[in-house]
């Protein structure tokens, strides 16, 4: 049921261990990202900065009027979040309209998502690195830069989708800086390069606001989507 | 039979997958989930016996079938739950087991979710602990010293709420909104919605930090008494980073769990 079968097999043999970092204890300088989160402006398409247009390649553009074709038909099987609640992946869970919480830790940044209780985990303990196949959320390494933290992520699955029309490859690449505007906002800049899709990397920033504590909902996308609710937020789904 | 050993692998994880179906006998002693030993510099847990954070493993052959509790008697199933247990298990056999929880994607609840053998990481603020498992997206949530929210709210995962007894972290868990299954196992035990659970859960060492869970069942619709399990789970910081688990790209398919051969109807005798 992973995304790759490959990893369920080795991982259900448990013959290798996942390199890594351990969770321990909270960094006292850095917590202030810790709490719970909510995007500002909830959208289902990526901020560009200053609304440049985007940088497709002929393969990018070529995908992404394909898919706005389909949309346009209500046909969202493109769409594997609309269509059956598969994991938004990266950079699209951070358009969530739901929040989320932040946990910083020393070896391990946690983003616990309300949205279909998903997990994003930051690899504060090693450096990035390659490996021969993707998953949809990536592999993400953190480090801090003063109060930012830069969260370098790769290796992703081919044929997602990085917002609700914008398609990606396994060449996406992902460099985010997260830092306070003040002691409730929050800024992600997401810096985007995929040579297969973009002529240049390009830059989005996704801004949020702090939300009181508060323990989430249990949210199963598959019973909203059953019960005729939109899976993800924006638009409804479609048979 | 149409349910693939693949599909279930997928579904359950190695036992569950092969122990039906198992071509060869397991040699004694074989544990496929022991992971090799921590380095030396591998970071270490709090000191704090109130401090749970980080992440853990169950190492211990699961219970594939679970007849005994944690002190040797027989689980006491009532006849309702023994029927439904031979009905899943002839619904298992026709080669359409029935699709619980954890197959349909949905969460499987905290034991089942424990009791497989995948990581979990804790993290505690003050007013919550969360245990967040690789599988499932699980999450299990503990709201510390507070009340049980009213019975008209229920989850999957049921309501838990927490306090300390000494360094015993005490978790009473009930209103779930489904039925549930106790252990990893296609023809697994019963609990009912209005299930009662109470786990202790305390720091151990036992050849290392380890997180010590003894669970009390309480659900006299399917037991005629109350019995408890008894875990242990490793200090693993080494999986601290969860592999990725998507299982909806699969079940959430038109043809959802029905592509693995399992039955989407739900159990008989389920309430």
């Amino acid at each position: 049921m992973r995304g790759n079968p490959g990893l369920c097999l080795g991982v259900a043999l448990l013959l290798s261990v996942c390199a890594g970092a351990g969770v321990a204890q909270p960094v006292n300088d850095r917590t202030a990202l810790d709490g719970v989160w909510k995007i500002a402006q909830p959208r289902v398409s990526l901020p560009l900065e200053n609304e440049a247009p985007i940088p497709f390649t002929p393969v990018g553009r070529e995908q992404y009027e394909r898919n706005k074709a389909a949309a346009l038909r209500g046909d969202y099987g493109f769409d594997p979040t609309l269509s059956r609640c598969s994991s938004p992946g990266m950079p699209r869970i951070m358009l969530s309209d739901r929040p989320f919480k932040i946990f910083v830790r020393a070896n391990v940044v946690s983003m616990m998502f309300e949205w279909n209780r998903l997990l994003r985990q930051v690899n504060m303990g090693a450096s990035p690195s390659e490996r021969g196949w993707g998953t949809v959320m990536g592999d993400a390494w953190g480090r801090w830069e003063g109060d930012t933290l830069v969260i370098d992520s790769r290796n992703f699955k081919p044929e997602r989708l990085l917002d609700d029309l914008i398609p990606s490859s396994e060449q996406l690449r992902l460099v985010e800086h997260l830092r306070l505007a003040d002691a409730d906002t929050l800024d992600d800049r997401i810096t985007i390069t995929d040579p297969d899709m973009f002529t240049r990397s390009w830059d989005a920033v996704v801004t949020y606001k702090r939300q009181p504590k508060q323990a989430f909902a249990e949210d199963v996308c598959l019973d909203r989507k059953a019960a005729g609710q939109a899976p993800w937020p924006g638009r409804l789904a479609r048979p | 039979m149409k349910s693939s050993c693949l599909g279930r692998l997928l579904l359950f994880g190695l036992l569950a997958c092969c122990a039906p179906a198992q071509a060869q006998p397991i040699p004694p002693g074989f544990n496929p989930f022991l992971l090799p030993p921590l380095p030396p510099d591998a970071p270490k847990p709090s000191p704090d016996p109130r401090n749970l954070e980080g992440a853990w493993y169950h190492q211990d052959m699961m219970e594939v079938f679970l007849t005994k509790t944690m002190h040797g008697d027989p689980v006491p199933m009532n006849d309702k739950a023994k029927a439904l247990l031979r009905e899943r298990a002839v619904a298992d056999k026709s080669g359409h087991p029935l699709a619980n929880a954890a197959v349909r994607c949905r969460p499987p609840g905290p034991i089942w979710q424990r009791d497989i053998n995948f990581p979990f990481a804790v993290l505690q603020i003050p007013d919550e602990i969360d245990f967040l498992f690789e599988e499932f997206h699980g999450v299990w949530k503990i709201r510390m010293n507070q009340p049980h929210r009213p019975s008209g709210r229920r989850e999957y995962m049921g309501d838990s709420v927490g306090h300390w007894e000494g360094d015993t972290l005490v978790v009473d868990t009930t209103n779930f909104k489904d039925v549930f299954w106790v252990n990893s196992d296609l023809t697994g035990a019963p609990l009912s919605r209005d299930a009662h659970l109470v786990d202790r859960i305390r720091k151990i060492d036992d050849d290392g930090p380890a997180l010590s869970v003894v669970t009390t069942i309480d659900d006299p619709a399917y037991f005629t008494s109350q019995w408890s399990i008894s875990r242990k789970f490793i200090w693993r910081p080494d999986r601290a980073i969860f592999a990725e688990y998507d299982c909806e790209d699969d079940v959430g398919r038109p043809d959802g769990v029905s592509r693995y051969g399992f039955s989407d109807a739900p159990g008989p005798g389920e309430n």
